[in-house]
C-alpha cells in the first residue's frame, strides 16, 4: 500500500487563479499554515475563497505554489492529492438514490485512501463511526434525496471526513445548519483537529462563529488578503468597513470577540 | 469513548446494509427469471403460436419436434427473440451511464439524439457502399454507425459541461440532434437507389425483423467487450452522483471517466441501432425502473439496468406481436407507447427542493 508522506505546513505563494478572463487571486501569498490547526476564510461575496479552496483541492487550475511541507501541491496528480487533501463543496446534488451511508461508503471507494486497505467490516464501520460523530447515525439508511437542506450539509460533511485526510477543507459548511448543529460541527471540526493533527481550513460567514472556533482567520478581499492573524487581530472595526462596508465595534472580553454591526456604509 | 448502546446501534444498521445488499442480489436473480420467462414467451408468440412446451423441446430436445417447428423455433423466433434480449440491454446499459455522465435524468442514446446520429452513420454506409480493406461488411455498417454516435456524445458532453447548457438545455440539444440527422437520413432516401431505399426504410421504424446470427454475433461481442469496463466503473459513477467537484476531491478522474463512458455509450448505441434501427425510449425507461428498484449503487444499477431493458424489449417484442392479429408491428412503435408517458413524468416531476 502507498502512502504518501508529507508533514509539515501549508504553504501557499504567489498564487493566481482565474475564471476564463477574469482574475479571481492575484500574486496571492499567505503565511504557513501550521498541522492541527484550524483556519478560518472570511470575507465578502466573490472574494476568491472557494476558487483559493480549490485550488488547494487541485480542482481549479493555479499559477505560483502550494505546498504542504516539501511537495508540490499544484504538480500532484489527482489521485495523489485525494490521499492528503479532502473538499466538501457547498452543495450535494439532491436527486441521489443513495442512503447517507451508501454515499460515506462511496466516498471510501472511489479511490484508495491513505494507510492500510480496509476489509469490508472496516470499512463499513469507519463509515458508520463518522455517521455517529456528525450526529445523524438514526438517517444512515435514509435516501440522500429524502433529506432537508441541512440534514444533507451533515451527509456531506460525513462524506468529507471519512476519508480522514491531512488537510480537510470545508466551503461553508454549517450555511444550512440550525444553531445546535453549528457549534456540534465546529467543536467536531476542532476536536478532528486536535485528536488526528488534521489541517482544516473553511470558508465561514458567521464572524462571531469564524472567531469562535478558528486559531486564525484570514480574510480575503479582491482576491487578496486584507487580513491574517488570530481572531482579535484579523477581526477589527477597521476590516469591518475596509472589506465589507459596514460600520461595526469588535470588542475583546473574556468569552471572546463581540462583534455589533451597527450601519452599512456608502461604497 | 464510544458508547455500549452506539456500538449496538451502529451493529444494527450495519446488518440492515447487509440485507439491503443480500435483497438486492436476489432481486437481480429474480429479473434475471423474469427475464428468461419473457424470453421464452417471445419465442412461443407469433403467427403460428407454439407452447411454451414447444419451445422448451425446440431449444433443448430438437429430435422429439417435427421439423417445420423446429425450423420456426431454431432459425426464425431464436434470433428475433435473442436479439430483442441483446438490444434492450446494450440499449438500457448505455441509458444508466449516460444519465449518471451527462447528470442528466431525461438522457438516453434515443432522447438526446444519439440513435439518430447512428442511423445517419448507418443509412451513409448503405446508401454509398462505403467500404474499407480489411473490414467485413457485417461491420461497416455498425461501425459507420458507432463514429456518428461517438462524434454526437461528444458535443453532447461538451455541451453538458459547459454551465450555461443546464439539464434542460442539453435535451433541447439532443432534440435539434434528433431533427437534424432525421433531416439527413431523409435526404439519403431521396438520393438513394430503390433498393438501399427499402433497406433505410426498416431504420426509420425500429424493427427486430433483420436478426441473424451473424448481427447477433456482433452485438453479443460489443456487449461482452464493453460490460467489464463499465463494471470496472461503477464505484467512480456511484462517487460520481455525489457532485463532480467531490468526485474529483475523491481521487476520481471525471474527465477520464467521463471519455470512457462515451465511448462505451456509442459503442453500445451504435450496435443496437445498426441492426435494428432506432427503437425509442428502451434506454429512458430501463435504467429508471432499475432504480426506483435498487437505488443508484452502481454495482447493482448497471447489471439490473441491462436485466430491465432485455426484459421490456421482449415484452414489447411480444406485445408488438399480439397488438394487432395477424400483423407485425415493428417493436418500435410499441417500446415509444411505453415510452413517452415515462418521458412526459419525468418532465413535469415536480420540481427540486432548495
Amino acid at each position: 500500500m502507498k502512502t504518501v508522506s508529507a508533514g509539515g505546513p501549508l504553504v501557499i505563494s504567489g498564487v493566481s487563479a482565474s475564471y476564463g478572463r477574469t482574475p479571481v487571486l492575484v500574486d496571492l501569498s499567505v503565511a504557513p499554515i501550521l498541522p492541527g490547526s484550524v483556519v478560518s476564510l472570511i470575507g465578502p461575496n466573490a472574494a476568491g475563497k472557494t476558487t483559493l479552496l480549490r485550488a488547494i483541492a487541485g480542482l481549479h487550475p493555479a499559477l505560483g505554489s502550494i505546498r504542504l511541507g516539501e511537495r508540490e501541491l499544484l504538480a500532484l496528480p489527482l489521485a495523489d492529492h485525494a490521499r492528503l487533501i479532502t473538499y466538501m463543496p457547498q452543495s450535494l446534488p439532491q436527486r441521489v438514490a443513495l442512503s447517507v451511508l451508501e454515499g460515506v461508503i462511496g466516498a471510501l471507494r472511489a479511490s484508495p485512501i491513505d494507510g492500510p486497505p480496509l476489509s469490508d467490516h472496516e470499512l463499513l464501520d469507519r463509515a458508520m463511526a463518522v455517521i455517529e460523530r456528525v450526529g445523524i447515525a438514526g438517517l444512515a439508511m435514509t435516501g440522500l434525496d429524502h433529506l432537508s437542506g441541512g440534514q444533507r450539509q451533515l451527509a456531506s460533511l460525513a462524506q468529507a471526513l471519512v476519508r480522514k485526510p491531512r488537510i480537510l477543507l470545508l466551503d461553508e459548511p454549517i450555511s444550512a445548519l440550525d444553531l445546535h448543529y453549528q457549534l456540534r460541527v465546529m467543536k467536531l471540526v476542532r476536536d478532528l483537529a486536535a485528536e488526528q493533527g488534521m489541517t482544516v481550513v473553511m470558508v465561514l460567514h458567521d464572524l462571531s462563529i469564524a472567531a469562535r472556533w478558528s486559531d486564525r482567520i484570514i480574510v480575503l478581499a479582491n482576491g487578496q488578503v486584507a487580513a491574517d492573524g488570530p481572531p482579535d487581530m484579523a477581526i477589527t472595526a477597521g476590516i469591518l468597513a475596509d472589506v465589507y462596508h459596514v460600520a461595526g465595534a469588535v470588542t475583546a472580553d473574556a468569552h471572546g470577540l463581540r462583534i455589533v454591526i451597527d450601519d452599512i456604509l456608502a461604497r | 469513548m464510544e458508547q455500549p448502546l452506539a456500538l449496538a446501534g451502529r451493529h444494527t444498521t450495519i446488518s440492515a446494509y447487509r440485507r439491503i445488499l443480500r435483497r438486492r442480489v436476489l432481486l437481480l436473480a429474480l429479473m434475471a427469471v423474469i427475464g428468461v420467462v419473457a424470453f421464452l414467451l417471445d419465442i412461443s408468440t407469433g403467427p403460428s403460436a407454439l407452447s411454451l412446451a414447444h419451445v422448451w423441446a425446440g431449444l433443448f430436445q430438437p429430435d422429439q419436434l417435427p421439423a417445420p417447428e423446429l425450423t420456426i423455433i431454431r432459425e426464425v423466433r431464436l434470433p428475433y427473440a435473442l436479439m430483442a434480449v441483446l438490444v434492450g440491454a446494450a440499449l438500457s446499459l448505455a441509458g444508466a451511464e449516460m444519465q449518471t455522465i451527462l447528470n442528466n435524468p431525461l438522457a438516453s442514446p434515443f432522447t438526446l439524439g444519439v440513435s439518430s446520429a447512428a442511423s445517419f452513420g448507418a443509412a451513409l454506409a448503405i446508401v454509398l457502399g462505403l467500404s474499407l480493406p480489411f473490414v467485413p461488411l457485417d461491420w461497416m455498417v455498425p461501425l459507420n454507425a458507432f463514429l456518428l454516435a461517438f462524434g454526437s456524445v461528444l458535443l453532447l458532453e461538451a455541451l453538458a459541461r459547459s454551465r450555461a447548457a443546464g439539464v434542460e438545455g442539453v435535451v433541447l440539444f439532443g432534440i435539434a440532434l434528433v431533427f437534424t440527422f432525421n433531416a439527413l437520413v431523409a435526404l439519403l432516401q431521396f438520393i438513394a437507389s430503390q433498393e438501399a431505399l427499402s433497406q433505410l426504410v426498416f431504420w426509420s421504424m425500429g424493427s427486430l425483423g433483420r436478426a441473424t446470427w451473424s448481427n447477433l454475433a456482433v452485438l453479443a461481442l460489443v456487449v461482452a467487450v464493453v460490460l467489464p469496463f463499465s463494471l470496472r466503473a461503477a464505484h467512480a459513477m456511484t462517487a460520481l452522483r455525489l457532485g463532480e467537484d467531490r468526485a474529483r476531491s475523491f481521487g476520481i478522474d471525471v474527465r477520464r471517466l467521463r471519455f470512457t463512458s462515451l465511448l462505451r455509450i456509442s459503442a453500445l448505441a451504435a450496435t443496437a441501432v445498426a441492426f435494428v434501427g432506432t427503437i425509442g425510449f428502451i434506454g429512458l425507461v430501463g435504467p429508471h425502473i432499475a432504480r426506483m428498484l435498487l437505488g443508484e449503487d452502481h454495482r447493482f444499477l448497471l447489471p439490473a439496468s441491462m436485466l430491465t431493458g432485455a426484459i421490456i424489449m421482449s415484452m414489447a417484442s411480444v406485445a408488438s406481436k399480439l397488438l394487432v392479429p395477424g400483423v407485425l408491428l415493428p417493436v418500435g412503435i410499441v417500446t415509444s407507447m411505453i415510452g413517452v408517458p415515462v418521458f412526459l413524468a419525468l418532465i413535469l416531476r415536480r420540481p427540486e427542493r432548495t
